[in-house]
């Protein structure tokens, strides 16, 4: 139908007026969108995994939301270039000869972002706040040491009872049902930090919104659009604000890890704390300068239901741990820079010297003949199936068909059972599995962070394990002076529960982080990222 | 009348996707907390207290359809700094303006390339843009927009990777076009279909034995009664595209609600999926209405069949 041809064009001509039309509206928004103020203050830009539950530190849990908190709030203690410990709203503090009362001097003349100034009462507040049970606070556990704590949430005393105490305006203390080594190290995460009494009781749970929170950090929270990006701008009543070299910090919470990795290709992001493990040969190939690998104190593991047969039986999960080759795992399989781990607390921990297992020595075929015999001697069924749970993603199902390849060698056969990860989560915690893939990363920097959770009455406790005399030595640990002492005792306690296989280690964690060589002050440690106040922009 | 008539259906609709979805929810394995460490039994039940979880489940459901009725989802069980509305009132407007760009550009398109076709009837140029629209409509979103991304962002550095950048037009092009590509290729089926079918039929032999020039025929008496299946069309697409797209909003990072569909439901935050499922509905409802009230003005026989 050659006649049809001048309406056909004229349609194609409407149509392209029509996309200029919307070209041009893009062209004119851009130009005034892009115009640059003269002096142009110092923006990092980092991305985050995802959206944080929440910026109030008395309600964030996890280690999503805690960078964040840490550049808007300091607490008794705060973190020091190179991530440790370090003085922060206090200058200084005493400990008690019982070691069971820490008294806290707080710095002369500190300030919220708005300007009033911040008191010891500011931190009681703040601490009786996360016991209150209307809070509904997920934190609580990690305050357990303190006095009465466990009875306040439970609803038994009055939130004033809490051993926490302001005697003057620059003066905490803080009191302890028993010594706790860890403690500087807990107060040094968002343990200690203080909440603005003012604002909240102003503005109630709208207190976190841009405009209305207040902090006593670095930066205080200028903007935000969920899903999408966290301004933070520099708090100038910080008290060391004069060394705070960037004006902005920008987190953007980047959910899908192919994206965040483009983002940082393009410049768009600074400091990206993942990126997709398959991606780690190109990286090192082209981003090499960028690229820092790190252990983070963190184990990948499995964990195995010691309440129900077949894996009640302690030869049976020994034979399980036996006939993994976790090195073709770590160094042929992912070769991601995780290294195999063959007991349960990760080396990466800053005080821990970790523990060394007989099993590591022997050669694989070695230990695929004692598994076998160990299943023999245990008269397990060869014919059944074993349950092997995991949450769905590419990398774990790598490593569990390479796991049950192993296991298909020594006689038992697996099933592999794919979920998503709340679903494994509630399966884990029901005891409503027979195996599962699991991990854990220490909340604080001590091995007791990573050993308390497998305690007889610990909520965590996924394996179910009953041991009193593990239960005993993590005690004492706690009334060791002596460091060394200390973390011998530790030590001891973590093989008395791998002498119970009550953990089947699979490999240890390392942080992949991407840091543009424009970032100056980023010192790449196992306790974490680096804080953004110690950050600036160089080219 | 047929729009009052359409409208009295439209409320009892909404009402029983709400009350089905909150109990489809409820039924489901798993609750909202099942995810967070660490929490101590005592704890636990704190936090089901402040969120009403630990009420009979009618009793839950009335404190629903109350706040509901007066406008407020609740507080989100994930996002905690933020409501149901705050979220939704957030992410619906960016959701939406993105949606509708897309299907703007994708029906100038698509439609065109749908009347050329037609025209072209099994000529080259039908076969290539046919084969293109299978090819659109085979390949999805999540190949497309990584290989734009790629392209344009990375290797031309013309536009910015991903992020919203507070709705900076630099930031919109791609996920537009990465939105509008399959329903270009959709629509331009659709145009071609309708045409071809019009293009056979008596009037049009009659419009043109008169000697009516062929664009005023096309114009005039084809395209209109061609573009009835595709406003048919139109109406839930339109909805499900302005309701956003998990795929597109993680890969371009956008502030979207598409996310919260999913996510929402996989991490049994049970008021913000309430809130995103109502307000789908919702606009779905709308769109469907005025797709039909479209469908009575281009088709009279749609009308006399209400009277």
């Amino acid at each position: 139908m050659p006649l049809s041809i001048p309406f056909a064009r004229k349609t194609v001509t409407a149509v392209l007026l029509l996309l200029a039309c919307v070209a041009s509206f893009f062209a004119l928004t851009t130009s005034t969108t892009f115009a640059q103020p003269v002096a142009e203050p110092m923006v990092i830009n980092r991305g985050t995994s995802a959206e944080p539950p929440s910026l109030d530190p008395n309600m964030a849990a996890g280690t999503l939301a805690s960078p964040i908190i840490n550049d808007l709030f300091t607490g008794l203690l705060s973190r020091g270039p190179d991530s440790l410990p370090a003085p922060g709203a206090a200058e200084s503090w005493e400990i008690s000869d019982d070691r069971k009362t820490y008294t806290f001097r707080l710095r002369p003349n500190l300030r919220w972002s708005d300007g009033r100034p911040l008191t010891a009462d500011d931190f009681v507040y703040s601490y009786r706040r996360i016991m209150d049970p209307k809070t509904a606070s997920r934190l609580v556990g990690m305050y357990f040491p303190i006095k009465n704590t466990r009875s306040i949430m439970e609803g038994k005393l009055p939130p004033e009872s809490l051993g926490v105490s302001a005697p003057d305006d620059r003066t905490v203390v803080i009191e302890l049902n028993e010594p706790t080594p860890y403690l500087l190290e807990l107060l040094s995460n968002l343990q200690s930090v203080p909440v603005p009494r003012h604002v909240i009781e102003e503005h109630g749970s709208g207190w976190t919104k841009p405009g209305v929170m207040v902090s006593n950090g670095a930066f205080y929270l200028a903007d935000r659009v969920p899903q999408s990006y966290i301004g933070l701008k520099k708090n100038p009543y910080f008290y060391e604000a004069d060394n705070v070299r960037a004006d902005v910090v920008n987190w953007h919470p980047t959910q899908d890890l192919a994206t965040s990795l483009k983002r940082f290709r393009a410049g768009e992001l600074d400091i990206i704390l993942n990126f997709p493990p398959s991606e780690i040969g190109w990286i090192r190939e082209n981003l090499a300068d960028s690229l820092y690998i790190t252990p983070i104190p963190g184990t990948y593991f499995l964990v195995p239901n010691t309440r129900k047969p077949p894996l009640d039986d302690v030869r049976v999960r020994k034979a399980l741990y036996l006939a993994i080759d976790r090195d073709a795992i770590a160094n042929r399989l992912l070769k991601t820079g995780v290294s195999p781990a063959w007991s349960q607390v990760s080396p990466a921990l800053s005080t821990y010297p970790g523990i060394e297992m007989d099993e590591a020595k022997m050669s694989f075929a070695e230990r695929q003949e004692l598994a076998r015999k160990l299943i023999r001697e245990s008269g397990y069924d060869t014919s059944q199936r074993l349950e092997l749970a995991y949450d769905t993603n590419e990398e774990n199902r790598k490593i569990m068909v390479a796991i049950a390849a192993m296991w298909q060698a020594i006689g038992v056969r697996t099933e592999l059972i794919n979920v998503e990860f709340p679903m494994l989560f509630r399966k884990v915690r029901m005891h409503d599995f027979a195996l599962s893939r699991w991990f854990y990363i220490a909340p604080f920097d001590d091995a007791y962070a990573m050993l308390q959770v497998f305690t007889a009455d610990n909520p965590n406790n996924w394996p179910g394990i009953v041991n009193p005399d593990f239960d005993e030595m993590l005690r004492q640990s706690n009334y060791i002076n002596d460091p060394a002492e200390r973390q011998a005792m530790l030590q001891n306690a973590e093989r008395e529960l791998m002498s119970d296989y009550a953990v089947i280690p699979i490999n240890f964690y390392v942080g992949r982080r991407l840091i543009s060589p424009r970032v100056k002050g980023w010192v790449d440690t196992p306790a974490g990222p680096t804080l953004s106040r110690y950050l600036f922009l160089a080219d | 009348m047929f729009t009052l008539r359409r409208l009295a259906i439209a409320l009892p609709t909404l009402f029983i996707i709400a009350t089905a979805s909150f109990f489809l929810m409820r039924a489901a394995p798993g609750g909202p907390f099942d995810a967070e460490a660490d929490l101590e039994p005592a704890v636990l039940e704190n936090i089901r207290a402040a969120y009403d979880l630990d009420k009979p489940l009618l009793e839950q459901y009335w404190i629903y359809l109350t706040n509901a009725l007066s406008g407020d989802f609740g507080p989100s069980l994930v996002y905690k700094d933020f409501g149901v509305n705050e979220l939704i009132a957030i992410g619906l407007p960016i959701s939406a303006k993105l949606g509708l760009l897309a299907m703007i550009v994708a029906l100038l398109l698509g439609g065109l390339c749908g009347i050329i076709a037609a025209l072209r009837q099994n000529g080259i140029i039908d076969h290539i843009i046919m084969a293109l629209a299978m090819t659109g409509i085979a390949i999805p979103s999540f190949v497309t927009a990584p290989i734009l991304v790629l392209f344009f962002g990375l290797y031309l550095k013309l536009l910015p990777v991903a992020g919203w950048n507070d709705g900076a037009p630099a930031n919109m092009v791609l996920p537009i076009i990465a939105l509008a590509l399959p329903q270009i290729a959709i629509i331009a089926r659709l145009m071609r279909g309708g045409m071809l079918e019009v293009l056979q039929s008596n009037f049009v032999r009659t419009a043109r034995a008169k000697g009516l020039r062929e664009s005023h025929v096309i114009l005039r008496h084809v395209m209109q009664t061609a573009a009835i299946p595709l406003v048919g069309y139109l109406g839930p697409a339109l909805a499900g595209i302005m309701t956003g797209s998990l795929v597109i909003e993680l890969i371009f990072n956008l502030p979207g609600v598409g996310r919260y569909f999913v996510q929402g439901a996989l991490n049994r935050d049970y008021p913000l999926v309430m809130g995103v499922v109502v307000i789908y509905g919702a606009l779905i409802i709308a769109l469907n209405l005025l797709s039909d009230l479209a469908y009575a003005a281009l088709d009279p026989r749609v009308r006399r069949g209400y009277r």
